[in-house]
């Protein structure tokens, strides 16, 4: 599974069939629901107030929410019933329903969580059948009373108020769309372009660039304006187109005061043939060269956003705001108009601060930490002195930082990790 | 996209770095990391204690014999059906080249005198419940095979589906396996579903190829409906909302890629959704679990069946891995709150009436574990609601594998919040008689009056232990699981309870992991934990077997109809659901499925 392959993958959902003598038989390949999906949780509804049950479907696997049309053509007759109670669980569940129709008694409780990760709607369907009218309607309410209420008609939808005894009539779902024809939709993997936008930024203001004039340059030595370091080889075609649509849109990504970094990956005796390419597309300008330290360096850091088993490819791109912290990881080749757009959600954002929220559009509501002992330890294992020094500066004002913040106003409570 | 060849030289030394390109077939799961925030538990868990077991790259290096007969039965039932469905040339001559020399005869393959059963819409069923065991001689089977696909009329675009659930050798070039065989096509009249149980016995003749030598039927159901019971409605629902392509029609996997795994982004996919009116406009709006880094969405519905964001108006779009939501009243003043699991914490975002959650109430707990599914209800009769949580697997020192592996009780404590209003919770599990073999690996729950007492008792599905059932007997609860029948040992993932027999008391569908390999591999193969104990086969030949229907006999305590109702073969299921498709009040079943599917085509 590791390398791609399944494990009981590409299995069809299925769907059986009540007979009503306590057998079931197997309908999934005619029911037009067996998707390969990874399915998950399937919750009941009737969205489209015809009077059967239809359904929302999550899954793992794309489309990762489908919703399917009930198409049921019996002409079963149907009550549909929602609940109020009386004091604080006024939305009565675990309330029982029991209907009374064509002399079948139908059971039905509400309940708040079943299935798996899920809750479906707290209006409960009932079934029933060929019957022509509802011969009594009880809830069993969660005070433990009886409530009997007057029989409604049939194919009706209401709502039943602890206490009252007599149904009120439930908003009526009017679709005026939903003669719609079936409207699938295509399974789709998105481009592989991998953009990463990091929670927190990454600090890399101490790491140690060789560059092919500066060979003791750091990345901080280049602050003050946003950086691109761009990591490529003379070999890689993926790289070289990636340059080509740098040079074409160079002025645009100038006026954005970006400066990028060409770092080669290639061996040494290859700088020569590098250094033309580089001038081919007018990037030598702080063109530098991936050493043995930088490598290893890259690996915790890269190792950090990935996890320990999505690969770095190549060409792999960090862009750094103008402090000298990682906002966005570029997997592969980055589009221009995608950096173009980073920029300028880089340029309405405060340097100071770790998080970096505008890339995503949300909340966390749990506290992300970067690993900051980890990479420190792993620094100082492998000898990189800085950038173990540089990490241990970090930790320790994050630590005051985490301090001030209980001293005075509410932290964030912590995360599961 | 050109690919490139990884060059010798010093990127070797560069772990993090490949070519782009390599990636497109990119490792994918992340199983096995420890430190990685928000790393989903039952993914470690399958892969380091089922994959010991049950998955084996090439059977034949280890000695599985029967593993590769079954992959050459399995070959040969394919082959057999294309052939005899398909061709309409149903002569003896068509499939001799499969048959034996010494092939002793066939049961009838489909069942003579059949009296269809009438569903509502006109559906009908042919399931019959005894038929003629004995073997005809090899010169009806061209008949028998006539009487069978000759039953789908004149259906095309047929499909073949084929589970090979059992496999041994017999003696010398014998072997006997038993197929479950699903066959379905399409007419203008509607649509045919067969599905049968063939237990065949084979020799292996030239080329080793499987020759069948007998088939007996085991099982038969066949379906005539109208045309299909669902159809989907996707685009039409969520294709105007400005993240339709880059959220809701990827599937988990083409973001997971994409993440800093500071999102606690997890690549399983158990993420749930919740419906309920929101807004209180009688239309029942979606609140949408996501995986980390991807915000969690609030849908409204609009009258015309489409939905709307409302995501940030709202406050809701919490980047957070959420595993589950509640859309519920809370606390009673009338609008609708949300109940999420967050990592190890139930947070409830309270609606201050006018659709803002900025109110939030964390109920944290210690061992930091993840919660899965939710459920809510008001078990005590205190009038307002409490939650409970199931949780899964112990990081912790003490914690690991599941242990012993087919009944463990080493994995994450479940919780129940008490209620105890003013907008606090208590944790009452221990105190209320809850913390009794609690810490089952569990991955969901139900609230039910099972013995018909008044109270809500608790049926808990755990994915490596038994599953528990808490009797509520007022003050406190009392585990009788093993007692009650409901003590179920296979590996549990969903729960859904209704009255299927209109009889008044609640039954139980339990969503289990099926897997054809476990159930060829546990029962019959000496090698698989050769010299346990008898006992602990049988317990693993269940885990393996499928889903589970208890039928209630009135008084809390159940009886395991599975195999009378014929529904063991639910896949790989999760959150299989009670569902009356056709209005009948006869509650019928919709089983999600599939645990991972890769970008390969090989699977167990």
């Amino acid at each position: 599974m590791e390398q791609g392959g399944s494990w009981s993958g590409r299995e069809r959902n299925c769907a059986y069939l009540n007979l009503g003598d306590g057998r079931f038989v197997n309908v999934s390949a005619v029911s037009g629901a067996d998707y390969i999906d990874d399915s998950r949780a399937v919750v009941r509804i009737d969205w489209d107030g015809d009077g059967d049950l239809d359904l929302l479907l999550k899954g793992r696997t794309a489309p990762r929410l489908r919703v399917l049309r009930n198409e049921d053509s019996s002409g079963s007759h149907f009550l549909q019933v929602a609940l109020t109670g009386s004091g604080a669980n006024r939305d009565a569940i675990g309330a029982l329903v029991q209907v009374r129709a064509g002399g079948k008694l139908y059971t039905r409780r509400l309940y708040a969580g079943d299935g798996f990760l899920s809750q479906s709607s707290k209006v409960l369907h009932f079934g029933l059948g060929k019957a022509e009218q509802v011969e009594s309607v009880s809830v069993h309410w969660p005070d433990g009373t009886t409530e009997s209420f007057e029989a409604p008609g049939i194919n009706v939808r209401l709502r039943l108020v602890q206490g009252e005894g007599v149904p009120e009539p439930l908003a009526v779902i009017t679709t005026p769309a939903f003669g719609v024809a079936e409207s699938k939709v295509v399974s789709r993997r998105e481009e592989p372009v991998r953009r990463i936008p990091l929670v927190q930024k990454l600090p890399v203001a101490a790491l140690h660039i060789p560059g092919f004039e500066d060979q003791v340059r750091k990345v901080s030595d280049l602050s003050g304006s946003p950086v691109l370091i761009n990591l490529w080889a003379s070999w890689c075609q993926n790289c070289l187109i990636e340059m080509g649509h740098f040079k074409k849109r160079q002025a645009e990504l100038s006026a954005q005061g970006l400066q990028i970094i060409t770092m080669t990956t290639d061996e040494e005796e290859a700088y020569p043939a590098a250094k033309k390419i580089l001038e081919r597309y007018g990037l030598t300008e702080g063109a530098g060269y991936v050493d043995e330290s930088l490598q290893a360096t890259l690996d915790i850091l890269f190792g950090e956003i990935l996890g320990k088993t999505t690969l770095a490819a190549l060409p792999a791109s960090l862009l750094i705001d103008s402090s000298g912290q990682g906002v966005v990881f570029y997997n592969g080749p980055v589009e221009v108009d995608t950096l173009l757009a980073d920029l300028n959600t880089l340029s309405g954002m405060q340097t100071a601060n770790p998080t970096n929220l505008e890339f995503f559009g949300g909340v966390w509501l749990t506290a992300r930490k970067r690993a900051l002992g980890m990479m420190r330890r792993s620094f100082k294992r492998l000898g990189l002195e800085d950038m173990r020094a540089y990490y241990r500066e970090l930790g320790q004002a994050r630590r005051k930082y985490l301090e001030e913040l209980q001293g005075g106003k509410q932290p964030n409570p912590e995360g599961g990790q | 996209m050109q690919l490139h060849e990884i060059r010798p030289g010093k990127l070797r030394a560069v772990r993090h770095l490949l070519p782009w390109g390599c990636m497109l077939a990119a490792p994918l799961i992340a199983f096995g990391q420890d430190d990685d925030q928000g790393g989903e538990g039952e993914g470690q868990q399958r892969s380091g204690a089922i994959a010991d077991e049950l998955q084996h790259v090439d059977p034949t290096l280890d000695g599985w014999q029967t593993e590769v007969l079954q992959g050459k039965a399995k070959d040969m039932v394919y082959e057999f059906l294309q052939r005899t469905y398909a061709s309409g040339q149903r002569t003896q001559e068509a499939f001799s080249d499969l048959i034996s020399e010494g092939f002793e005869g066939a049961t009838s393959l489909r069942p003579k005198g059949m009296q269809p059963i009438e569903l509502a819409g006109g559906t009908l069923v042919f399931r019959p419940e005894l038929w003629d065991p004995d073997l005809e001689p090899a010169s009806s089977l061209a008949g028998q095979i006539e009487d069978l696909c000759g039953a789908l009329g004149s259906a095309g675009g047929l499909r073949f589906a084929v589970k090979m659930v059992q496999c041994r050798e017999l003696e010398d070039e014998l072997f006997e396996a038993e197929a479950w065989i699903q066959v379905d096509g399409r007419s203008e009249e509607g649509a045919v579903q067969q599905n049968f149980a063939w237990h065949m016995r084979f020799e292996l003749g030239e080329e080793d190829r499987a020759m069948l030598r007998s088939i007996e039927l085991r099982d038969f159901s066949e379906v005539h409906t109208s045309g299909p019971y669902f159809t989907e409605l996707t685009e039409f629902v969520l294709g105007d909302l400005p993240f339709f392509e880059r959220e809701l029609s990827l599937g988990v996997d083409d973001y997971h890629y994409k993440v800093d795994r500071l999102t606690g982004n997890s690549f399983l996919g158990s993420q749930g959704l919740a419906l309920g009116d929101v807004n209180g406009d009688g239309l029942d709006d979606l609140y949408l679990s996501q995986q980390g880094g991807m915000p969690n969405r609030l849908l409204l519905r609009n009258a015309d069946g489409t939905l709307r964001d409302f995501t940030k108006e709202s406050g809701t779009g919490l980047l957070d891995n959420t595993r589950s939501s509640l859309i519920l009243d809370m606390d009673g003043d009338g609008d609708q709150d949300l109940v999420l699991a967050i990592g190890p914490n139930v947070i409830l975002l309270y609606n201050d009436g006018e659709l803002h959650f900025d109110e939030h109430v964390f109920l944290g707990n210690d061992v930091p574990t993840d919660i899965f599914s939710l459920s809510a209800a008001d078990p005590d009769g205190d009038g307002d609601l409490d939650i409970y949580a199931c949780r899964y697997i112990d990081n912790g020192i003490m914690g690991g594998n599941p242990t012993p592996y087919h009944d463990a009780n080493n994995g994450s404590p479940n919780l129940y919040w008490r209620n105890e209003g003013d907008r606090k919770f208590k944790d009452a599990t221990e105190e209320v008689g809850l913390g009794v073999n609690n810490a089952k690996f569990s991955l969901a729950s139900i609230w039910e009056d099972f013995d018909s007492d008044g109270d809500l008792d608790l049926y808990v599905a755990n994915d490596f232990g038994r599953n528990t059932l808490y009797r509520n007997d007022g003050e406190r609860f009392a585990e009788v699981g093993v007692s009650s029948g409901a003590g179920e040992t296979a590996a549990s993932m969903g729960l859904s309870c209704s009255d299927i027999d209109l009889d008044g008391d609640m039954d139980v569908l339990v969503s289990n992991m099926f897997s054809a390999a476990g159930r060829r591999v546990v029962p019959n193969q000496e090698k698989f934990m050769g010299g346990a104990h008898p006992t602990v086969h049988q317990f693993f030949e269940r885990h393996a077997r499928g889903n589970t229907l208890l039928v209630n006999r009135g008084d809390g305590s159940f009886e395991d109809t599975t195999e009378v109702a014929g529904i063991e073969l639910g896949r790989w299921a999760w959150g299989g659901r009670f569902v009356d498709f056709n209005g009948d009040g006869y509650e019928d079943m919709y089983v999600p499925n599939g645990f991972v599917t890769g970008p390969d085509e090989d699977d167990l």
